[in-house]
């Protein structure tokens, strides 16, 4: 059995259920496991079995981190919708808490299918709501707003410089065609940490593709560990 | 008899935009063009700030020969007038060559917003069908994929490697072409789109002719002059246009526009110094980063004779404090914007020395942004969210007496005419008179008897309350000078009796007391007459993310009523 990954960018996060993708792979094909920024270092410093790492959106921030400690391996990484922005780290902390507390609070009234269905519906249908929410994010400098401590070892991690990964590792990056919560300037900084990638859009997903094109995110994890080339 | 650039019949290749260039590129080959810092030098430096800020430079005869190099190259490469072509570069040597270059060409230079949402790349791209892209691989790796994308047929990179089937940047510069005779256009043919952020529908894209950027360089030439011995610092890519046709010496700020940083203040200040910069260009913000660095660490910036801002809202003590670090200098503010820049001006010690309220608690409801640009032409309008058709409202429906508050509309040369394919965005934004068309600014104004112009806000900011209209900039001042507001807000919730009501919030100083804040503010409110219906505190007033200058109102109100925050104002 093949031992998969999931980053995600926060503990909240690492709480969604990920049906729809393991419905994609048989039973005995792939392990998930599935961590947040928390448990990232100790996870992947132990996990000389993983056969894939998947990061999500703020959750590519600390895969690429742990790459820089394991540059002697051929490591195979699927980047879905990353994120990467520094030199501003509290603003980042501000964009990652924003969504979060969003999610989060989406989640525990509709629970997480209906969660990333409205997301991705939101940003189909171009909800103004929605578009002032986006904006938002990148419109706080700071978090106490979000009433959501930050603990230190992650405003540490945020403000630590990011190196681009080895070009030995093999990773593959989706993108949403209509992800709002991005901008150019967010996706070309992720891009600038990788050396070795194939990129891939997956149209009408937003930036919740991981819950809402499962599917697609199946294939390209076939693709990327070479079953179903 | 001089020749004036942009303004010749028919097509010439005295319209051509360039021709600045090529003049300056014959009578002053040897003076230095650009200067700028490498990536290596500027790491070095961050490491540690005792590191000599090294800069390169090129004169105005070396960047006449690579324009003409490249554009050459680009022609053998089959680039022809009117092709769009992406150039997505940073602010660098190679941007201004490869931008330069297809403009010699007649072609034109199309600048994406990086700041937009990605999904408008592919709706950018749509709009002007591009033929070609000059960038960087990791942004090829980005759009190759997006269908809008498919149209490029001549892919330039700066980065390129073997065999990537792209043609790298540095062969072009460096090829030893040097026959590429300036391309006739006609003065209205574009030469630049650049496209700015909009959180939906079409990217807009700004359609600078040009006869538009000679105007415009007309325009900021007669509002801020140069020196020929002038070393200037800009911020902000079209005053680095405007130096170049001017024949300025410039230097590139080594910060990154694209990630606004607090060290940013120490890196334009050490720029300015090591390269005895005479003028300089900053956004507000950069402007107070620069003044408190140089503050805290005793420097003053003896050089600098003016130092240009605009942008976003300045007060006088943002004024004060830079003349405090740049005593021989003085501050012009500039009011402008994408599509008419400049449009008013007001030196700093004029701003200072203007006279105010014997009751220093009193304060004038808006900015004084100064005398009108005297070739613009002018009007002020009611209050209008829809697009105007003068065929069904005529102007004395719609234009209000002069000192009264109205939206300010420009015209002129120096006034962007359209949006490239775009006539959505010209129907909200312009008004057809005839030959002439008219900006809507979205700025509400007024003219004061002595004909200076005074902003009170925004037209989708203003809050019109039970028949009257109240504007967030002066309550936002008043706000600002109570003790324990960081940051301070007036906006408009929907109300059924008054249309709307008028909210303050603010964002507190640590240990501050909301109710000492209130009650001051309920005082100096009744003072200045101005009506407060709700009052809240919250943890903070969101700012726009690129100057971080501007309050996001729409954030702003829907966190408010989402937390269902407490009145604090009973």
């Amino acid at each position: 059995m093949r031992k998969l990954y999931v980053v995600l960018g926060s503990p909240q996060c690492a709480d969604f259920d990920l049906e729809e993708l393991r419905k994609e792979f048989k039973e005995s094909e792939f392990s998930f496991e599935i961590v947040a920024h928390e448990d990232v270092e100790k996870c992947l410093k132990a996990a000389t079995e993983a056969d894939l790492f998947l990061a999500y959106s703020m959750g590519v921030f600390f895969v690429l981190k742990e790459m820089e400690h394991l540059r002697e391996r051929r490591l195979k990484i699927l980047l879905l919708s990353p994120f990467v922005v520094q030199e501003r780290p509290l603003s980042l902390v501000a964009r990652l808490l924003m969504g979060v507390n969003f999610i989060k609070q989406t989640l525990l009234t509709k629970g997480a299918r209906k969660m990333a269905i409205d997301f991705v519906n939101s940003c189909t249908f171009n909800s103004d709501k929605w578009e002032r929410r986006e904006e938002a994010i990148s419109s706080y400098s700071d978090v106490k707003k979000w009433d959501m401590a930050i603990d230190s070892k992650l405003k540490q991690q945020m403000s630590s410089s990011l190196q681009p990964i080895s070009g030995r590792h093999q990773a593959m990056v989706l993108l949403g065609r209509e992800d709002r919560a991005m901008n150019v300037q967010m996706q070309l900084q992720a891009l600038e940490r990788v050396l070795n990638f194939d990129i891939a859009y997956v149209p009408s997903a937003g930036h919740a593709l991981l819950w809402t094109h499962s599917k697609q995110v199946a294939v390209a994890i076939q693709k990327l560990i070479g079953d179903r080339a | 008899m001089t020749i004036r650039i942009g303004y010749q019949s028919g097509r010439s290749p005295f319209n051509n935009v360039i021709s600045y260039l090529d003049q300056h590129g014959e009578s002053q080959p040897n003076k230095i063009a650009l200067k700028w810092v490498d990536m290596a030098t500027k790491a070095a430096w961050v490491a540690d700030s005792k590191t000599t800020l090294i800069h390169k430079e090129i004169s105005y005869g070396d960047l006449q020969k690579r324009i003409v190099a490249c554009a050459a190259a680009l022609k053998e490469k089959g680039l022809r007038a009117g092709d769009r072509v992406i150039v997505f570069l940073p602010m660098s040597v190679e941007m201004y060559v490869a931008m330069f270059a297809v403009q010699r060409l007649g072609a034109i230079s199309v600048f994406l917003d990086s700041w937009a949402r990605s999904h408008h790349l592919g709706a950018s791209a749509k709009c002007v069908e591009p033929r070609a892209m000059i960038s960087f691989s990791k942004a090829f790796e980005l759009v190759n994929p997006i269908p809008e994308f498919s149209c490029l047929e001549i892919k330039v990179c700066l980065d390129s490697k073997p065999d990537d089937g792209m043609i790298p940047l540095a062969s072009l510069i460096a090829s030893d072409l040097t026959d590429c005779p300036m391309e006739p256009v006609q003065s209205e043919d574009t030469a630049l789109i650049t496209f700015t952020t909009g959180s939906s529908g079409t990217p807009k894209g700004a359609n600078r002719t040009h006869r538009f950027l000679c105007a415009q360089h007309e325009a900021l030439q007669e509002t801020i002059a140069y020196t020929d011995t002038d070393v200037d610092l800009p911020a902000f890519p079209i005053f680095s246009l405007n130096n170049l046709a001017s024949g300025v010496t410039t230097v590139l700020p080594a910060i990154d526009l694209a990630q606004p940083s607090d060290s940013d203040g120490e890196l334009l200040a050490a720029q300015l110094i090591a390269q005895s910069c005479s003028c300089a260009t900053l956004s507000p913000n950069m402007l107070r980063l620069v003044s408190a660095y140089c503050e805290k660490h005793g420097i003053q910036l003896e050089r600098v004779r003016r130092m240009t801002t605009g942008g976003a809202p300045i007060s006088k003590d943002d004024v004060k404090e830079f003349l405090n670090i740049a005593p021989e200098s003085d501050v012009m503010v500039l009011y402008g914007s994408t599509e008419a820049e400049p449009m008013a001006h007001i030196s700093g010690r004029e701003m200072i020395a203007l006279p105010t309220n014997e009751d220093p608690e009193i304060i004038e409801r808006g900015v004084n942004v100064g005398e009108i640009y005297e070739k613009l032409d002018f009007k002020f309008i009611r209050i209008h969210r829809d697009p105007v058709d003068l065929a069904k409202t005529p102007w004395a429906e719609l234009e209000v007496e002069m000192g009264k508050v109205g939206e300010l509309l420009v015209s002129g040369d120096h006034v962007c005419r359209d949006y490239y394919n775009n006539p959505g965005a010209f129907a909200k934004a312009k008004i057809a008179d005839g030959e002439k068309i008219w900006h809507r600014t979205g700025d509400l104004g007024f003219l004061d008897s002595d004909k200076r112009l005074w902003i009170v806000g925004r037209i989708h900011n203003v809050i019109e309350r039970a028949g009257e209209c109240f504007f967030p900039v002066q309550a936002e001042i008043l706000l600002k000078r109570i003790s324990g507001v960081k940051r301070g807000a007036f906006l408009g919730f929907p109300c059924s009796k008054l249309g709307n009501k008028n909210v303050l919030a603010v964002e507190l100083d640590s240990g501050a007391d909301v109710s000492k804040v209130r009650d001051e503010a309920r005082r100096i409110f009744r003072k200045n007459e101005i009506v407060v219906d709700e009052f809240y505190q919250v943890a903070e007033i969101p700012m726009d993310p690129r100057h971080f200058s501007k309050v996001e109102y729409g954030i702003l109100r829907d966190k408010i009523l989402e937390d269902k925050s407490e009145n604090l104002w009973k």
